[in-house]
């Protein structure tokens, strides 16, 4: 760590992809607006993050190997619009860390922890992810990667209890696009669009920090490929579980659903393998988040070590989380009708392709002017 | 031949000559001088044997052997120092070169019966010499002196090892003596390979630390590192390798060990054979062992030398003791104070039913209990002999039986500590099982304030930090991060000598230990 160059692995980028994809998404259930054609939302959402991924973020990295987002972004339009641009987007990273916070900590009070103050949960949560962000980026791959196993594990576990108990009614997920295509587009424009697939726009501030042997934009679709996957498995155990009726009405079915399911006497009251899950996946989420915030503070306001930012990120995070919204049904309202539209939107779609399209322009004419 | 002989007197390399209080200069040609200089250095010790006396041949030329009466072996002095000067059997020494210089190469060539001698002109390694046991001759007229073998004195006998058991394997173990220590593991490894670096720290104790390491499987830039800290080191006593062990660390401030030792010759032979470098201090039967990875402290020396499926199954035992012993007491706290809904109704029943009569929370109850364990053990470790029955007695009754009777503490919790702390035994790494038992109490007071949520963040926490180890340059957690799925068949499990065909590859150079087709038919 001592001024060698870190890098993360091809198993440990998939695995940080994968946990960071699955935050939170695992229990907000994604797509349930389209009834049983939740899996095609989810699926298709996917399809489109990976081809925004692949399309948009993995040509301008291919174009900039050695730049994060905030710093091509000066190059492509400009010192003065590019750190504006650069800044707004620090703020949004941070922004949306205190989001998932919020999310994580009305999560877990519902799921378990009535009596604990939001504010404990929080700082506790904050704690943890300033400890790691402050080991470096390898650190954070690898334990990435153990607890990418453990979840794995988690999963499996979870299909063979749904497998094997008898509680699980596989035909409750028809029909197939019983209303026709109407819903699930509904669905997928704009929220499931930019949640969860759309937010690999994070991963533009990690893809410099990469092992530059291996195709890392390969390897991030394929990871979000297996978490698109995981997704349609926790949506199936829910609608299978529950029915589409309460499945759609849970505030977290997967609690819910993982709570009726038991194996004989022994295996029962399984929600907490999803508490486990829950707190895993939500802890990186929230923790990339943070870390392209600083990441991003570290370009911009030219900050030697990236180190120095962590805390005041996650102060600022902490303040975010407990002020963003009153109740759980304000904060739900502003995530699904108001931040898609005017956040995830221009910033992970709209600035990014712009961005390429100046990119590519700008190119092209340096290209003929120095053939001419 | 790469290997030095056991020179552990050769010039002091690193230390002893930056030691300002170390005598200078060399030495005088006239005897009595020298001689009364020694005297002075040594403090006129008691111990401190001169016998003067003249050569038979060289025209009567004055001598002197010098030596510490405490250290040395007097069988050896007698018959090969003594004795062979003044034998009469000794050939002459031409007439015209009786010159103290002649006489001094005439003993060097003639007349000395040990097997090894030195030549010495200066004080700094005289005195080392001398201080280490050997025997200094001294001719008058002639201004270096010739010094032979003689270190001897009490040492403990090889005995079984006495920490790390075994009921199949060779029963040896380390002792004291460092010269004892690197015969034990020469003679288990023959080859012309096998090689050690021997140097002294400790400005006042001039330990002998040796580093052994097979060439050909170590990786010389970590031999070099080694080398490097260990010349490093500037203090003024070496008594027991966990000095080294403070000094060389990659994470002073880690829980965790990042260093192995063990007292058993066998596993250092193991561990050389892996291209590990093993370091070895005069004065301790326990060795250190670098790089380390985490799975070495769940391997024992049994899990080789038992079948494999025998050894397999208890390794994994070990790793699921470890877990128990760190996360035992803060499950039972998470489950009784927040998770309640999670036990099966009838165990719930029963654990209310246990605790109803508890005045305290259950972090209070459990930490009475394990502190009152762990005062418990480490007064069965360090107590006399004879009044441990007492202990045990106090023990198991007042603190088992009445505590519960008296309504303080519930029976589950009894079990619980009682499991925790047979988990932690089985541990077969001491300084790894101290480990546990610290973090077991952080854990517990995550899993007091949070619950199963505190408890994961302190196990997220706990992975980060351990990724974050690295032992000379070795990942801690190697060759799990980074994954690494042919070096896995001696981690977990152990699989047949014949299936692992490859040394583990952060250590070793030459990679084939195992050749082809060794499959039992």
């Amino acid at each position: 760590m001592n001024g060698q160059k870190e890098f993360i692995g091809p198993l440990h980028l998939f695995a940080w992809v994968t946990l960071f994809e699955l935050g939170t998404a695992v229990f907000i259930p994604v797509g349930i607006e389209a009834k049983q054609d939740a899996w095609i939302v989810i699926l298709s959402g996917c399809l489109i993050g990976i081809g925004m991924f692949a399309g948009v973020y993995g040509t301008l990295f291919r174009m900039y190997p050695d730049l994060t987002m905030t710093a091509y972004l000066r190059k492509i339009i400009g010192p003065i619009p590019g750190w504006i641009l650069g800044f707004a987007y620090m703020i949004y990273f941070m922004y949306i860390a205190g989001r998932n916070t919020r999310d994580f900590i009305d999560l877990l009070t519902t799921a378990a922890y009535d009596a604990t103050p939001m504010f404990a949960i929080a700082i506790c949560m904050l704690i943890a992810v300033v400890y790691i962000l402050r080991l470096g980026i390898e650190v954070f791959g690898r334990t990435a990667f153990f607890f990418f196993l453990l979840s794995c594990g988690m999963f499996l576990f979870i299909v063979f209890l749904v497998w094997f108990s008898d509680l699980s009614a596989g035909n409750r997920m028809l029909p197939v696009l019983g209303e026709g295509l109407r819903p699930v587009l509904k669905a997928l424009f704009p929220t499931n669009l930019t949640f969860p697939f759309g937010e690999m726009i994070v991963m533009t501030m990690f893809l410099p920090y990469l092992n530059k042997r291996f195709n890392a934009v390969g390897i991030g679709s394929g990871a979000m490929a297996f978490s698109a996957i995981l997704l349609c498995i926790a949506m199936f155990v829910n609608i299978s579980v529950l029915g589409v009726e309460i499945a759609s009405r849970a505030t977290f079915p997967l609690f819910t659903s993982l709570s009726r399911l038991r194996l004989a006497e022994i295996v029962q009251r399984m929600d907490s393998v999803v508490l486990f899950l829950l707190i895993i996946t939500s802890f990186f989420k929230i923790a990339t988040f943070m870390f392209a915030a600083a990441l991003a503070a570290h370009d911009l306001f030219k900050v030697q070590n990236y180190r120095l930012m962590v805390t005041p990120i996650a102060l600022v995070v902490l303040l975010t989380s407990l002020t963003v919204a009153g109740n759980l049904t304000e904060h739900l309202q502003e995530g699904l009708q108001i931040v898609p539209y005017y956040l995830h939107l221009p910033l992970q779609f709209g600035i990014p392709i712009i961005l390429l399209l100046i990119g590519l322009i700008r190119r092209w004419l340096s290209s003929a002017a120095s053939t001419s | 031949m790469k290997t030095r002989e056991m020179a552990f007197g050769k010039s002091s390399a690193s230390a002893g000559s930056e030691n300002p209080s170390v005598v200078q200069g060399q030495l005088e040609s006239d005897l009595e001088a020298n001689i009364k200089r020694i005297r002075s250095e040594l403090g006129s010790s008691p111990d401190l044997i001169v016998r003067q006396f003249k050569l038979r041949t060289g025209r009567g030329l004055p001598v002197a052997a010098i030596y510490l009466d405490t250290i040395t072996d007097k069988e050896l002095v007698n018959d090969f120092v003594m004795r062979s000067l003044m034998s009469p059997f000794l050939p002459e020494v031409p007439e015209e070169s009786s010159s103290p210089e002649a006489a001094f190469r005439y003993i060097c060539d003639n007349a000395l019966a040990v097997g090894q001698i030195e030549i010495i002109d200066n004080w700094t390694s005289m005195l080392l010499e001398l201080l280490t046991g050997k025997t200094i001759l001294l001719v008058n007229g002639w201004n270096q002196c010739v010094c032979g073998n003689t270190i001897g004195g009490e040492t403990r006998a090889v005995s079984e090892a006495s920490t790390q058991v075994v009921i199949r394997g060779p029963k040896d173990s380390f002792s004291e003596s460092i010269a004892t220590n690197i015969a034990l593991v020469r003679r288990r490894i023959r080859s012309p390979k096998f090689g050690f670096e021997a140097i002294k720290i400790g400005t006042v104790t001039q330990t002998s630390v040796a580093m052994l390491y097979i060439d050909g499987i170590v990786k010389e830039d970590i031999k070099n590192e080694v080398r490097k800290r260990l010349n490093k080191i500037n203090t003024d006593a070496i008594l027991e390798s966990g000095y080294i062990e403070e000094f060389i660390e990659d994470n002073w401030n880690s829980p965790f060990p990042t260093v192995f030792n063990t007292e058993r010759p066998d596993a250092i032979a193991a561990n050389l054979l892996e291209g590990r470098i093993a370091i070895l201090v005069d004065g301790t039967p326990f060795a250190l062992v670098v790089p380390t990875v985490l799975s070495q402290f769940f391997t024992a020396a049994e899990d080789y030398y038992q079948r494999y499926d025998i050894g397999s199954f208890i390794r994994l035992l070990r790793y699921m003791a470890f877990i128990i012993s760190l996360f035992g007491p803060a499950v039972y706290i998470a489950l009784t104070t927040f998770h309640q809904e999670m036990l099966p109704t009838t165990l719930l029943i029963n654990l209310s039913g246990a605790r109803e009569g508890v005045p305290f929370p259950a972090l209070v109850e459990a930490f009475a209990m394990e502190i009152s364990f762990e005062i418990l053990r480490e007064a069965g470790i360090r107590m006399p002999r004879a009044v441990g029955q007492a202990v045990s007695i106090v023990g198991a009754l007042v603190l088992g039986e009445a505590a519960v009777q008296a309504g303080i503490v519930s029976p589950i919790m009894v079990i619980v500590v009682a499991i925790t702390a047979i988990a932690n035994f089985s541990i077969p790494a001491y300084n790894l099982a101290i480990t546990a038992r610290m973090l077991r109490f952080l854990f517990m007071i995550a899993a007091g304030i949070l619950g199963f949520y505190g408890m994961m963040l302190g196990m997220i926490m706990l992975v980060a930090h351990m990724n974050s180890l690295r032992s000379f340059g070795v990942s801690f957690f190697s060759p799990l991060v980074p994954l690494k799925f042919k070096q896995m068949k001696d981690v977990f499990v152990r699989l047949p000598h014949w299936s692992i065909r490859e040394r583990p590859d952060d250590t070793a150079v030459d990679k084939v230990r195992v050749g082809p087709g060794q499959k039992p038919q």
